[in-house]
């Protein structure tokens, strides 16, 4: 289940970013999707699906976009698993913090894709790094109520009469 | 300890196929292919980009399309309602015109020069060098050109035409060093010639307007037309815009001013060919 969920929502989330409207980019960039549904993924969820849906993401995100997957792989499950196992339990049921949490996630996707890229490669800038992050920020609102009703459902399946919030 | 164990299976595998899957990607990329995964999730998602696609530029096009349209119905409005005041002038000038020529009638005023239009000529030729600017023209063979007939580009003076034979003739543009043509700024009525201006690098094509009589009102951007003087040319053909004056120190001084010709003489390929008839 863990698996297959989190192979559907990057899957999504990877299409809608290969795909993302050019005037719907903010001064050349996009909000970074498959980032912000890892991180807020692990958040909610916990580091098992922070870690498979870093490594989804990386997957379908590098075959889409044509990203190597080593810079990928390394920080997309970094990312999914340090969300996982730091904010799971402090900070999941915030939207807010979610949201924040998704921006800084992204800041740091892009620190190590600059580490292991060299920065004219990528097109990797600082200013353009903060755009993304406030964007994703943005974009991650939608990405959080869907995870959030997803694992109410779960819950309330489990055992009717809990509820996740 | 259990959740530790439970997620240390798994974050195992994930490793070891995110390795295997970077190493797969770096071979094939230096073979200069894809690798089968990426070559298999392109598949499977490529359907869903294009979709994602298409939808995302409807939906931008009918944005745009609602938001430019109420300017876009302004814009109209605002054309009609242009369109329907020069309608209204068209008709006063019809008008106006009509009644000119019957003033000048019962005044026993000669009635200007009726221009018709021979046809369309081609530049088939043109005389090398900066000072010498002519061409011959050729025209659809069932024209016969003559002598001073005037050639124009989009209703402005382009020559003339100096030695005819048919359909073809050699016509000698306003540029040339041994043209000149009397002239009229349109708002100051002041007159006088115009010559080639000496050319010079860096700068297009220019004429030089010398003052000839009386006061002188000559300004940046005044149009200057035929002026009629001397009969070579109808009255009121556009030649070109005013872009610089020079006065000449002293009273009295000469005035003259630079023009820029309305036609691109460099690049023109066809010219309409008018002839005057009825001139006095």
């Amino acid at each position: 289940m863990v698996y297959l969920g989190s192979a559907l929502i990057t899957a999504v989330a990877a299409v809608v970013e290969a795909a993302w409207a050019p005037w719907l980019f903010w001064s050349g960039e996009r909000p970074e999707l498959t980032v912000a549904a890892t991180v807020v993924l692990g958040l909610v969820a916990g580091p098992r699906w922070g870690l498979s849906c870093g490594f989804f993401a990386a997957l379908f995100r590098g075959a889409l976009l044509r990203e190597t997957y080593g810079s990928l792989f390394v920080a997309m499950m970094g990312l999914g698993l340090l969300a996982g196992a730091g904010g799971h339990r402090v900070i999941a049921r915030r939207m807010i913090a979610a949201c924040a949490s998704a921006g800084i996630g992204i800041l740091m996707f892009r620190l190590v894709m600059a580490l292991f890229h060299p920065a004219g490669e990528l097109g990797l800038t600082f200013w353009g790094a903060l755009r993304a992050s406030l964007y994703s920020a943005v974009a991650t609102v939608p990405i959080y109520l869907l995870a959030a009703w997803g694992q109410e459902v779960a819950l309330r399946s489990a055992s009717p009469g809990l509820r996740w919030r | 300890m259990r959740s530790g164990d439970s997620l240390l299976r798994p974050a195992a595998v994930l490793v070891l196929l995110a390795l295997v899957l970077t190493v797969a990607q770096h071979s094939a990329w230096k073979r200069g292919h894809r690798s089968l995964p990426e070559r298999v999730v392109q598949r499977i998602l490529s359907p869903g980009v294009v979709l994602f696609s298409r939808a995302g530029t409807a939906v931008g096009d009918l944005g745009f399309s609602l938001v430019s349209t109420a300017r876009l119905r302004r814009e109209n409005r605002a054309l009609r309602e242009e369109c329907s005041q020069l309608a209204a002038d068209r008709v006063r000038l019809a008008e106006i015109a009509a009644e000119n020529a019957r003033l000048r009638r019962e005044v026993g005023c000669p009635l200007p020069p009726k221009l018709i239009r021979l046809g369309v000529v081609q530049v088939i030729a043109r005389t090398p060098g900066p000072l010498r600017r002519r061409v011959t023209v050729r025209a659809a063979s069932d024209v016969f050109l003559a002598k001073d007939d005037v050639l124009l580009e989009g209703g402005c003076l382009a020559g003339r035409v100096i030695n005819a034979n048919g359909p073809q003739a050699e016509a000698v543009l306003l540029v040339d060093s041994e043209h000149a043509v009397a002239a009229v700024d349109q708002r100051s009525r002041d007159q006088g010639m115009l010559y080639a201006e000496a050319p010079a690098a860096g700068r297009g094509d220019l004429l030089r307007m010398d003052k000839l009589v009386g006061r002188c009102d000559l300004a940046p951007g005044d149009i200057i037309i035929t002026s009629g003087i001397g009969q070579v040319y109808p009255k009121g053909l556009p030649i070109g815009r005013v872009v610089a004056v020079t006065h000449s120190p002293g009273a009295g001084g000469a005035v003259s001013a630079l023009v820029k010709p309305f036609v691109d003489l460099d690049r023109a390929e066809f010219f309409s060919v008018v002839r005057s008839v009825g001139a006095p």
